[in-house]
């Protein structure tokens, strides 16, 4: 357990710096200049035309004449040595760490709240539908649920916007602070995931429930309640655990789309405008943030397996 | 005292390219502390018999004729009321004991779980669950109990799923297939727990199988059966040492310990019946009437019967 748990941290510490590096020279090898694009997007009057003194300013503040391979091993000794993700090249020298954690919380609060609904409504209804298999409530549900894979998400979120917004004015439109303005993002993200966790679950339990211990288990004379809970369900859970992992991991690395269509202040529009304004230490620190939330969520799925499923033991 | 009495089973599956007519016309009846064998070959029906008593056939089952247990009779038996039996009247060892394991459970809770859900204790559950592992042998029971399925071998799971059938001391047990796919030790020590078990508790004991050495051992009673039908009954001694019926002689003779001589032929479909014997394709000794009429099962003495137009003299 203990060489396996080594093993795992030293391939996500190292996916992290594969990503990072691959972030950091994919910016540079986008057409145009850096020092140029900075300029655009902080000095007022130099949206059209940026004069060459000042380019040359901004690219010896921050050293971007030096070859790119020693900006990199510069940014990431920072990272590795001091904890420390650079300085913006956008927001006034304000430190990555600052941005990036003041964009984390809402990213996370919303990523929690989808996964939520994910869970209190796509695992019981599932279970639900297995249970009811080919009945009428089952034949609904599961129509339901292909509605809303079909629908692309960022257009359910303009609907929910013009039906719970502006035609029944209960939910502000869009925003952050209120506990009012999570509901519809929250909604909006978590519908295809809950969908497709729920065909899942409705799956795995009716293959759970076809399983020979559940006969057995009619045959030892426990009731159906007891059967369900005891046996079918924990059983029919442990191929979804993977799944809301690879969800929760999507949800924490941010939305883009619906992060912009709520004006939710998360790392997806931090990642989006940051882009926009070729601020290089905020891409490449979002994008670390971002892996290692990713990989995290999942080192937390693989290893709670071991305490889940007995047969599952790592050496 | 008759403990069960089957009379005409039939079981029907609907499928796509015809009805399968698993179980037909069987019948035959056990008394209490009474050891039953029912064998033949794979597909002849032997496993739908058991299942059809404890009531775990799939949906689709068309069950026809009585099964009367103690009784009452199973067959029109409300759900809540034969689900009172399961498990304290009437037990199954299953057939493949691996895959009747919820691999989640603990081996200990496998068993203990019978005695929580009727309002025991979690600790006397336990204890209780400890000490039937240690009437199958399965010792240390303490840290077996800690275990799970997938850390025991193919015999241990035979004998703790033996140890659940009789957790509530059934009056009925059934036994499907104990011995399929075990080494010859582990055999021989599930041979040996049946008949403690059925000597301990005055149990009767319905044994499915294909394992002919087991069900010498054991049985007071053979029933053979061929194609869904029983074609011979009579006590053990007897179909052992004078069968009557051919099919039951190929099947002795088929034994390792009497020369491993094989049958030819394939038993015949369950879709697709024969109007006159089953056997007759395969029978050395059939006749002109073998294939146009179907043999009754007689019932020449108490000492059972043979469906066959032309049987061995006993």
């Amino acid at each position: 357990m203990h060489y396996y748990l080594i093993k795992r941290l030293g391939f996500l510490v190292l996916t992290i710096i594969a990503a990072s590096a691959l972030a950091f020279f994919m910016l540079h090898a986008v057409p145009g200049e850096t020092a140029e694009n900075v300029a655009r997007h902080t000095i007022v009057g130099m949206e059209d035309s940026v004069s060459a003194e000042v380019a040359q300013e901004i690219s010896s503040k921050y050293n971007l004449n030096d070859p790119i391979w020693i900006q990199y091993t510069n940014w990431l000794s920072g990272l590795i040595f001091r904890g420390d993700l650079g300085s913006s090249y956008v927001y006034k020298d304000t430190s990555v760490m600052t941005l990036i954690s003041l964009a984390l919380g809402p990213t996370i609060i919303l990523a929690i709240a989808s996964m939520l609904i994910v869970i209190v409504v796509g695992i019981p209804l599932g279970m639900y539908c297995a249970v009811h298999e080919n009945r009428p409530s089952d034949l609904i549900i599961r129509g339901a649920t292909i509605l809303s894979i079909s629908f692309p998400s960022f257009w359910l979120a303009l609907m929910l916007i013009l039906v719970f917004s502006l035609m029944l004015n209960l939910l502000p439109v869009a925003g952050y602070g209120s506990p009012a303005n999570i509901v519809l993002p929250a909604v909006a993200l978590a519908l295809h995931p809950t969908a497709v966790v729920l065909r899942i679950v409705r799956t795995s339990m009716l293959e759970t429930l076809g399983q020979q211990y559940i006969t057995f288990a009619i045959a030892k004379g426990l009731s159906f309640g007891h059967i369900l809970w005891n046996h079918a369900i924990k059983n029919a859970l442990i191929p979804v655990l993977t799944l809301l992992g690879v969800y929760f991991g999507h949800l924490l690395a941010g939305t883009v789309i619906i992060e912009n269509i709520f004006a939710w202040p998360g790392i997806g529009n931090l990642l989006i405008s940051s882009v926009d304004a070729r601020d290089i230490p905020v891409v490449t620190s979002c994008i670390v943030v971002i892996v290692a939330m990713f990989l995290i969520v999942n080192f937390v799925v693989d290893i709670s397996y071991h305490f889940i499923d007995p047969r599952i033991r790592y050496e | 005292m008759t403990l069960l009495s089957i009379h005409d089973l039939n079981v029907r599956f609907p499928t796509g390219e015809g009805t399968v007519h698993a179980s037909r016309d069987v019948s035959f009846s056990m008394e209490s502390g009474e050891v039953l064998g029912l064998v033949g070959e794979t597909g002849s029906g032997k496993s739908v018999i058991g299942q059809a008593i404890i009531r775990l056939l799939p949906s689709n089952a068309n069950i026809t004729g009585t099964i009367a247990f103690n009784g009452q009779e199973l067959t029109t038996l409300k759900d809540d009321a034969m689900h009172a039996l399961r498990g304290r009247s009437i037990s199954l060892v299953p057939q493949n004991p691996s895959g009747s394991l919820d691999p989640l459970l603990r081996n200990g809770m496998q068993i203990g779980e019978i005695f929580i859900e009727r309002g025991t204790a979690k600790n006397t559950a336990w204890e209780k669950a400890c000490d039937l592992l240690v009437t199958v042998g399965l010792i240390p029971s303490e840290q077996i109990a800690k275990e799970y399925p997938h850390e025991l071998s193919g015999g241990m799971r035979q004998r703790l799923t033996t140890s659940i059938a009789i957790a509530e001391n059934s009056r009925l047990i059934i036994a499907d297939e104990p011995t399929k796919g075990l080494d010859f030790h582990a055999r021989e020590t599930t041979a040996r727990v049946l008949s403690e078990i059925k000597k301990r508790d005055n149990a009767s004991l319905l044994l499915i199988t294909h394992d002919l050495y087991l069900a010498e051992h054991l049985c007071d009673w053979i029933a053979v059966l061929y194609a869904g039908e029983i074609v011979e009954i009579g006590p053990a001694g007897q179909i052992f040492n004078t069968p009557r019926h051919p099919y039951t002689q190929a099947l002795i003779r088929a034994m390792p310990k009497n020369g491993l001589v094989p049958l030819d032929g394939q038993s015949p479909s369950l879709m697709a019946i024969p109007e006159g014997c089953c056997f007759a394709d395969r029978c050395s000794c059939h006749s002109e009437r073998c294939s146009k009429e179907h043999p009754d099962l007689i019932q020449e003495s108490l000492n059972g019967g043979v469906r066959c137009h032309h049987p061995f003299s006993s």
